[in-house]
C-alpha cells in the first residue's frame, strides 16, 4: 500500500512531535512537520502531501494566509487542508480568506 | 459550560505525586472532557474520580499493551471519567484510537484526538481504557503508575 504522505504546519513542536509520532506508528503515513508557518508552501512544493494539518493562530503569519498561498499553487491547489486549533473564535471561522467546509478543533 | 450537564467530583485527597508533562496531561483530560460533553448533547452527568490503590491484579482492569509495565502490589494512581452520554457503538472500540477514526458528524472531529491521547497515555507508561457503562454512557479509567 503506498503510504500517505502528510504535512503538519504549527509553530507548537511539541504538538507536532506527537502528532507526527501518532500518525507514523501507524506504519501507513510519511508525516513532514513544519513550525515555521513562512516556510509552508515551499515545504509543500517540496514534499507533495496528500494532506495538510494547517494551525490557524502562529506566529508571522496566519493559518489563512499559508493556505491561500496553497490553494494559488496550481501544484498543490486540490490538496485538502485540515484546520487545527485550539482555539476557535468566531472571528476564524468568519474568516474570509479562503473557503473550507469544516473548522475542526484538536 | 454546556447547560444541563452536572459535575459530579471525587477526588481523593494527598494522592501520590506523579511525574508527568503536565501540559501533555491538561491535553489529555481536556481532551477526554470535551469527548464526553459532545457525547452529552442534552445534558447529562459527568463524573470524575481519583484515587490510588494497590494493584491487585493486571489483566481485565489493565487492558491494553502497556499492562506488562504494571506489577501486582504496586500503587497506583487512578483517574475515571465517567458521562452518561450515548455510548459507543460496540463494534467500534476496537478502532477508536485508531488517527482518523470518529464516531462525531462530519465536520465535528478530525478523529485525532484519542489518537494524540492514546499516544502521550503510552509516553507516560500509563494506561487508558474506554467501555461502554451499562447503565448509559462511557467510562474512561486512567491508570498512572506512582
Amino acid at each position: 500500500m503506498n503510504k500517505k504522505r502528510l504535512l503538519i504546519v504549527d509553530d507548537e513542536s511539541g504538538f507536532t512531535r506527537l502528532l507526527k509520532l501518532t500518525l507514523e506508528k501507524t506504519g501507513n503515513y510519511i508525516v513532514k512537520e513544519e513550525n515555521d508557518g513562512t516556510n509552508a508552501w515551499l515545504v509543500a512544493r517540496d514534499f507533495r502531501p496528500d494532506l495538510v494539518f494547517l494551525d490557524i493562530v502562529m506566529p508571522k503569519i496566519d493559518g489563512g494566509d499559508v493556505a491561500q498561498q496553497i490553494r494559488s499553487d496550481p501544484m498543490l491547489a486540490n490538496v485538502p487542508i485540515v484546520f487545527l486549533t485550539a482555539i476557535v473564535s468566531q472571528k476564524e471561522t468568519n474568516s474570509e480568506s479562503v473557503a473550507f467546509p469544516s473548522w475542526p478543533s484538536r | 459550560m454546556k447547560s444541563g450537564i452536572e459535575i459530579e467530583r471525587d477526588l481523593q485527597p494527598n494522592l501520590p505525586l506523579l511525574k508527568v508533562d503536565a501540559g501533555k496531561i491538561s491535553q489529555v483530560f481536556v481532551n477526554l472532557f470535551t469527548n464526553a460533553l459532545h457525547a452529552m448533547e442534552d445534558g447529562g452527568l459527568l463524573a470524575v474520580r481519583t484515587y490510588s490503590k494497590q494493584l491487585t491484579g493486571v489483566g481485565s482492569n489493565v487492558a491494553d499493551s502497556r499492562s506488562e509495565s504494571f506489577r501486582v502490589g504496586q500503587q497506583i494512581v487512578v483517574a475515571e471519567i465517567d458521562d452518561t452520554g450515548h455510548g459507543i457503538p460496540e463494534d467500534k472500540l476496537a478502532k477508536i484510537f485508531e488517527p482518523f477514526f470518529t464516531t462525531k458528524p462530519t465536520g465535528r472531529g478530525t478523529g485525532l484526538g484519542l489518537s494524540v491521547v492514546r499516544t502521550i497515555i503510552d509516553l507516560h507508561g500509563a494506561t487508558i481504557d474506554i467501555r461502554n457503562l451499562h447503565e448509559a454512557g462511557v467510562r474512561v479509567t486512567l491508570m498512572f503508575q506512582s
